[in-house]
C-alpha cells in the first residue's frame, strides 16, 4: 500500500510535467493544426534560462521564472513568425518538416554555445520530503510539481472558457475563416496561443529542471517526444485531453517499471498509445468531426 | 593539345617530387639514430574526447620527465599523438602511420576498447609491445602476449567494492541500479553480485534501466522499500548524479557506493553536499600523500593547468611502464621489450603494478570518500587495497 502510494505520486509528478509540456503541442495544433516539434527545446532553452539567471546572475527562483516565462513566450512567437506564418497556407508537411529544422537549429546553436556537457542545475531551496503514513514519504519537489502543474492547467482552462482572447482562440480553432469574418485577428490570436504554449512550457522546463538537475542541449528531446504522445493519447487539440493524457502517460510509465518490468515502460506506454488510438483514433478526449461533403 | 599534355606530365612529375621528399624526411627521422620513436593512439575529438585528451597528456608530460633526465638508452623519445576519433578504422589508420611512417619501437595506447581491440588484433603479425593505459574490456590482451593494460578490469573492481561494502562497511544488504545496455554497468552488477553473495552478503533488489533514461525514481521507491544497508551505482557521474539526488529526496538512507565512472560526481550534483558519505573506487587519489603522487599531481596541474584525472594517471604510468621496461632490456628489440614488461615490478601514480600471464595488471585500488570538512566538500582518499591478494 505504502509503495502504492509512494509509486502514484512518482507517476503524477512526473505525469503533470508532461502534461504541461502536452498542452503546448494541443493548443499549436488546435489553432493551426501543426505539429510543433520545436516545442520540447522550448523547454530546454527555458532550462538554461533559469540556470544562466540562477547560477550567474544570482536572481531569486521566482523572478527568474517570470522571466523565462516572457522569454520563452517571446521564443515561441519569433518562431512562429519567422518559421511558420509563412508556411500557413503550404502543405502541412511542409510546415512539420520546418518544425523539425527549427528543433534542430535550436539543440546545434545551444551545443555551440554551451557545449553537449550537461550542467548541474541550482538546487530549488524546498529539498527534503514529508513522511505521508507508515514509510510512506513524498518529495517535497513532487508535491510543488503536481500543485503548480494543475494551478496551470485550470488557469489556462479558465483563460479559454472565459476571456474574450480564449474565446478567439475557440473560435479560430473551429473556423480560422469565419473567424476572421466575425472581427477576430487571426494572426495575434495565433500569437498568443504560441505565447501561452511557450510560457507553459517555459513553467514546465523549471519543474522539470528541477527534479533532474542537469541541462543539456538535448534534454527537450525525450520531453517532447513523450508530451506529444500525451496530446495524442488524450485527443490532440483538446487542452483536458492534454492534461489526462500526460498525467496517464506518467502514472502508467511509473507502473510499469514498479510492477512489471523497468525495462519494459516504453513499450507498454505505446502498446497503449496504439490500442486507444485502434479503438478511438481521436484520442481519448477527442472529437470525430465527420467530413461534410 | 601538346602543351597542356607537357603542363599534367609536369605537374604530376612535381607532386611526385613533394611526396618523394615527404616520404624522405619521414624516414630520415626514424633512421636517426639519436631519436626513438614511441607512438601514442588516442581520441583527442569527438565524445570521448576528453578520456583521450587526459590520456594522452599523461602519457606526453612522461615523457617529457623522461627527455629532460637524458632519455631513454641515451635517445631521446619522439613522442607523437594521433587521433582516432574512437573509431575503429582511424585508429589502424593510425597505427599504420605510427609502424610503417614512423617505425616505432612501441606503441601507448589506444585508450578506448573497441579500437584498443582491433589494433591489438592488427598488430599481432608486428609483435610489437603495446600497453593501452584505459582499454577495460577483456579481449582486449587475451592470447596476446606483445598487449599490455595499465587499468585494473571491472571484474577486479567490482570484488573490491564487494570486499569493502563486507569489511569496511560492514553492510549486509545490497541493492543495485545499474543500466542495462551499457557492458561496463552490467559487468560490475554481475561481479558485484557474485562476489558480495560470495562474501556473505545478500543483494535484496537489483534492478535495471536504460541508456537515456532520467527518471530513476520508480526503481528508487522500489529499492526503498527493502531498506538495504548500501546502494551500489554502477555509472558515470552524470547519471550517478541525478540518481543520487532522487535517491536522497525519496528518503533512501542506505550508504551509496559506486566505481571509477563516478569521477566528476562532484560537478554532476546541484550541491555536492547531497554527496557527503558517499564512497567510490578509483585508479588513485590525488591527495594521496604518497610523494609520487603528489609530484605528478604537481607537474601535470602546473604543465596542463588541470588537475589530473584518472585518465592522465593511467596514461602517465602505461608511459612509464613502457620506458622502465625498455630501459630494463637495455634495447629496443621487440622480443626483449616485451619480455621485461612481462617481469616487470613498477611502482607508479596508481600503485605497485605486476602483469599476470594475460598482460592484466595486479595493482592496488583505491577507494575514495567524498566528505565535507570545514565547510567543503571534496573526494578523499579512504583506503588503498595495495594489491589483488590482499582482500582474498
Amino acid at each position: 500500500m505504502e509503495m502504492f502510494v509512494m509509486q502514484l505520486i512518482n507517476g503524477l509528478s512526473i505525469g503533470s510535467i508532461y502534461a504541461l509540456v502536452a498542452l503546448g503541442y494541443t493548443m499549436v495544433y488546435g489553432i493551426v493544426k501543426l505539429i510543433n516539434f520545436a516545442h520540447g527545446e522550448i523547454i530546454m532553452v527555458g532550462s538554461f534560462m533559469i540556470l544562466l539567471l540562477v547560477r550567474y546572475a544570482g536572481l531569486p527562483f521566482i523572478p527568474a521564472i517570470l522571466i523565462a516565462m516572457v522569454g520563452c513566450a517571446l521564443l515561441g512567437v519569433l518562431m512562429e513568425k519567422i518559421a511558420y506564418k509563412p508556411l500557413r497556407n503550404a502543405s502541412r508537411l511542409s510546415a512539420l518538416i520546418t518544425a523539425i529544422g527549427v528543433s534542430l537549429f535550436l539543440q546545434n546553436l545551444f551545443m555551440t554555445i554551451f557545449s553537449p556537457n550537461p550542467r548541474p542545475f541550482p538546487a530549488v531551496p524546498i529539498q527534503g520530503y514529508v513522511r505521508l503514513f507508515g514509510n510512506a514519504t513524498v518529495s517535497n519537489l513532487a508535491i510543488v510539481t503536481i500543485v503548480v502543474s494543475l494551478a496551470m492547467m485550470g488557469l489556462l482552462q479558465l483563460f479559454v472558457k472565459k476571456t474574450r482572447m480564449g474565446k478567439a482562440m475557440r473560435a479560430v480553432s473551429e473556423d480560422a475563416g469565419a473567424a476572421s469574418l466575425m472581427g477576430v485577428n487571426v494572426n495575434s490570436t495565433i500569437a498568443v496561443t504560441f505565447a501561452i504554449g511557450s510560457a507553459l512550457a517555459a513553467v514546465g522546463s523549471f519543474l522539470f529542471a528541477s527534479t533532474f538537475p542537469q541541462v543539456q542541449p538535448f534534454m527537450g528531446l525525450d520531453m517532447g517526444l513523450k508530451a506529444f504522445v500525451a496530446a495524442v493519447l488524450g485527443g490532440i487539440g483538446v487542452i483536458p485531453g492534454a492534461m489526462l493524457g500526460g498525467l496517464m502517460l506518467g502514472v502508467i510509465e511509473v507502473m510499469t517499471r514498479a510492477y512489471i518490468s523497468t525495462q519494459w515502460s516504453d513499450a507498454v506506454v505505446f502498446s497503449i498509445l496504439i490500442i486507444v488510438l485502434l479503438l478511438k483514433p481521436s484520442g481519448l478526449l477527442g472529437k470525430s468531426v465527420g467530413e461534410k461533403v | 593539345m601538346k602543351r597542356n599534355f607537357m603542363r599534367v606530365c609536369l605537374t604530376v612529375l612535381a607532386l611526385s617530387l613533394v611526396f618523394v621528399f615527404a616520404g624522405c624526411n619521414d624516414a630520415g627521422a626514424s633512421g636517426d639514430s639519436d631519436v626513438m620513436n614511441i607512438g601514442m593512439i588516442a581520441p583527442l575529438t569527438g565524445g570521448t574526447a576528453m578520456f583521450g585528451v587526459a590520456a594522452s597528456d599523461g602519457a606526453t608530460l612522461a615523457f617529457e620527465q623522461i627527455n629532460a633526465a637524458g632519455g631513454l638508452l641515451d635517445q631521446q623519445v619522439n613522442f607523437r599523438v594521433y587521433d582516432d576519433e574512437n573509431s575503429t578504422p582511424m585508429a589502424l589508420q593510425a597505427y599504420e602511420r605510427h609502424v610503417y611512417n614512423n617505425n616505432v619501437v612501441a606503441i601507448v595506447g589506444p585508450v578506448t576498447s573497441g579500437p584498443a581491440n582491433a589494433v591489438a588484433g592488427a598488430a599481432q603479425a608486428h609483435g610489437l609491445p603495446m600497453i593501452s593505459p584505459t582499454a577495460t574490456a577483456e579481449a582486449v590482451t587475451r592470447g596476446r602476449d606483445f598487449m599490455f593494460r595499465a587499468c585494473f578490469l571491472d571484474a577486479l573492481q567490482a570484488r573490491a567494492i564487494a570486499y569493502f561494502a563486507i569489511n569496511h562497511l560492514e553492510a549486509e544488504t545490497a541493492s543495485i541500479l545499474y543500466n542495462v545496455g551499457m557492458d561496463y554497468s552490467r559487468g560490475l552488477q554481475e561481479n558485484f553480485t557474485r562476489y558480495f553473495e560470495a562474501m556473505g552478503g545478500t543483494v535484496i533488489h537489483s534492478l535495471a534501466f536504460s541508456t537515456g533514461d532520467i527518471d530513476f525514481r520508480s526503481q528508487l521507491t522500489t529499492i526503498s522499500s527493502g531498506n538495504p544497508d548500501i546502494l551500489f551505482l554502477p555509472e558515470y557521474f552524470s547519471n550517478v548524479g541525478l540518481q543520487i539526488v532522487q535517491a536522497r529526496d525519496l528518503g533512501i538512507s542506505a550508504t551509496l557506493i559506486g566505481g571509477d565512472g563516478w569521477e566528476g560526481v562532484l560537478d554532476a550534483v546541484p550541491d555536492p553536499a547531497i554527496l557527503d558519505g558517499t564512497f567510490f573506487s578509483a585508479h588513485f587519489a590525488p591527495d594521496d600523500p604518497d610523494p609520487i603522487v603528489q609530484n605528478f599531481v604537481r607537474s601535470y596541474t602546473e604543465r596542463f593547468d588541470i588537475a589530473p584525472s584518472s585518465f592522465a594517471a593511467l596514461g602517465f604510468d602505461a608511459a612509464n611502464i613502457l620506458a622502465q621496461a625498455i630501459e630494463t632490456a637495455g634495447t629496443t628489440e621487440r622480443g626483449a621489450v616485451i619480455n621485461a614488461m612481462q617481469n616487470i615490478d613498477f611502482y607508479g601514480v596508481t600503485g605497485n603494478i605486476t602483469f599476470d600471464e594475460h598482460g592484466n595488471p595486479i595493482k592496488p585500488i583505491v577507494v575514495v570518500a567524498i566528505s565535507t570538512q570545514g565547510g567543503e566538500t571534496a573526494a578523499r582518499l579512504y583506503h588503498r587495497f595495495e594489491a589483488e591478494y590482499s582482500f582474498e
